[in-house]
């Protein structure tokens, strides 16, 4: 299939906002009383870029404006600034033509069928989508034996389990080959052995078809395995934006060293950079500032005076960063 | 159209499948409707006493009267009362977002979403009174009167299917729409259920001018029976069809901007 429109970015975000105006009454005020209005901004100029067959992770505490900003993208809710274009058109004025290029899938919402066997959701998404007839049955037999789907596929959604379902969820958002896939929350109560599956799923469908992911998630892990880039915000800002690696090596602080030894630790070793000793039984353990000082360094010194053992050095935890940010 | 009647086939057949299931719910649902709205047609029998008239109408006419009005309420609501009259749910529990995340209008998905199968029991029980009440009354369906009929009843439809599809949209302005729809469209347009001129003449007015329910059925009734009296009456009736398409115009208009206000453009 040919594009219509040369596009450098698969989504590109600029300036972009979401405002909420909220009625608010005085406490203590009758029904009829003044009203005032509110405005709350949700997304608050936020700018991004994102090049075809990255996979983002969209992460931020509740109410940061994540789901407001998936919102945009997918065509549900209107910018009330800034721009927002994803394959090259503004999706709130095209939302059937974006619907038709892109998956969704909602963590919280299902887009199956209630009463209907999962197959005849997919019948039903087939016409919908108008998936050519070749297509359609190759992805189902691809989708629905990578996931293991075949022992459900005949069954009533209502039956299923909430790891089925999602498994499900998320082949009817790949059946029609979308360009973007969009997750919202997709492994929010599922079990490790479900969480597992739809993680390499999500990252297979990204290297063998070059499908860019963008995900939304609390569970950081979801983040360390399926994405490259991560893009915290809060407050409707972005916070950080990088690729996950970066944003790990310039952290600072939380990277440690451990040492096991028997000899308990006496405080004297000090070093520019490390900032705390921990001691533990049996093991004491340095938390310095990776940019200040290298592991060696600390391990050299810490060797000349004690018997240790066993040395375990620990990367900053994405957890860490992010509650960091969470924080401020 | 082609293709819209293509995929409702394929979403028909698909509810059916799973309707399948509970057979005996789906047969009492039917029985249920059925036997309701055979009481009303009996309350018209005892109310006419088998062979009197109210304001000049019989047994038959009333039957044509109310059979109208029923009968187009039933269809739409195959169509659409059900997502319609639940819009608020669907807002509410997000599903909303999902149908706005598909490749197709949201009416149209509104419609495809959930074929009302209870209103096939309305539709039964209207279809045999009115098929009775023109086999006693042959002469209504003279010269033009067969193809006035099929156009007063594809009008009818348009303006009810309009009006489930005006209340559902309040929806998007107000949490608490179905009292409203109760008042406005189901108690008002029961009055419509007798011949209009049993009421004080403002009642007329209101129908005819504010809420249009009267273009439903008792002017189109008025003209299959032949009790028009005035070339304004005439008028009214002939111009049915066409009140209809307005209304579901003006209804989907509306429908647009709360859609609209609902993604955020319109507010």
């Amino acid at each position: 299939m040919q594009e219509v429109k040369e596009y450098k970015n698969i989504i590109e975000a600029q300036g972009l906002c979401r405002d909420y105006s909220v009625i608010k009454r005085a406490e203590g005020e009758s029904f009829l009383g003044k009203r005032v209005h509110k405005t709350i901004h949700a997304v608050n100029d936020i700018s991004f870029h994102i090049q075809k067959g990255e996979t983002v992770g969209f992460i931020g505490p509740n109410g940061a404006g994540k789901s407001t900003t998936i919102k945009m993208l997918v065509g549900i809710l209107n910018p009330t600034g800034g721009s927002v274009r994803v394959l090259g058109r503004e999706p709130y004025k095209y939302r059937k033509q974006n619907a038709g290029q892109i998956g969704v899938v909602f963590g919280q919402k299902s887009q199956l069928w209630w009463d209907l066997p999962v197959i005849d959701t997919y019948t039903l998404l087939k016409k919908i989508y108008k998936i050519p007839e070749q297509m359609y049955r190759e992805n189902l037999k691809l989708y629905t034996e990578r996931l293991q789907m075949q022992e459900f596929l005949q069954q009533p959604v209502r039956q299923l389990s909430l790891g089925q379902r999602m498994r499900a969820e998320l082949c009817a958002a790949l059946l029609h080959n979308p360009k973007i896939l969009f997750l919202d929350e997709p492994t929010i109560g599922l079990d490790i052995v479900v969480k597992k599956q739809i993680r390499e799923m999500i990252g297979q469908i990204n290297k063998e078809r070059e499908v860019t992911i963008l995900l939304t998630t609390h569970d950081l892990q979801d983040v360390e395995e399926v994405c490259r880039r991560i893009i915290l915000i809060n407050h409707g800002k972005i916070v950080v934006d990088g690729q996950l690696e970066e944003v790990r090596e310039n952290f600072e602080g939380f990277h440690s060293v451990e040492f096991l030894c028997k000899v308990p630790f006496r405080e004297d070793i000090v070093l520019p950079g490390v900032e705390a000793w921990v001691t533990q039984r049996g093991s004491f353990t340095a938390l310095y500032h990776n940019q200040r000082i290298l592991p060696a360094e600390i391990i050299e010194t810490v060797l000349k005076k004690y018997p240790v053992e066993d040395i375990r050095m620990k990367e900053p935890k994405i957890d860490d960063i992010v509650e960091k940010y969470y924080v401020d | 159209m082609r293709d819209f009647l293509q995929t409702y086939w394929v979403y028909i057949k698909t509810f059916f499948k799973a309707k399948s299931q509970y057979k005996t719910s789906f047969i009492l649902g039917m029985l249920a409707n059925f036997y309701c709205y055979f009481i009303t047609y009996i309350t018209y029998w005892v109310l006419t006493d088998g062979a009197g008239e109210i304001a000049g109408w019989d047994f038959p006419d009333l039957s044509i009267l109310y059979g109208l009005s029923l009968l187009t309420y039933s269809i739409s609501g195959t169509l659409i009362w059900y997502t319609a009259y639940h819009l608020e749910d669907l807002i509410i529990n997000g599903q909303l977002d999902v149908m706005l995340i598909r490749p197709q209008g949201l009416l149209r998905q509104m419609i495809f979403q959930r074929f009302g199968d209870t209103f096939l029991g309305q539709i039964l029980v209207t279809v045999i009174f009115l098929c009775s009440a023109f086999a006693l009354r042959t002469e209504y369906l003279t010269g033009a009167k067969p193809l006035y009929l099929l156009l007063v009843i594809i009008g009818g439809v348009f303006l009810q299917t309009g009006s489930m599809i005006l209340f559902g949209a309040l929806s998007f302005w107000t949490m608490k729409s179905r009292e409203l729809i109760g008042v406005v469209f189901y108690d008002l347009r029961a009055i419509t259920n007798y011949p209009l001129l049993i009421y004080p003449k403002a009642v007329r007015l209101i129908l005819t001018f504010v809420l249009p329910w009267a273009f439903i059925n008792y002017y189109p009734a008025m003209l299959i029976t032949g009790k028009d009296s005035s070339v304004f009456e005439r008028i009214l009736g002939l111009a049915a069809p066409l009140v209809g398409a307005a209304w579901l115009l003006f209804a989907i208009l509306i429908f647009r901007m709360g859609v609209r206000r609902y993604t955020g453009a319109g507010s």
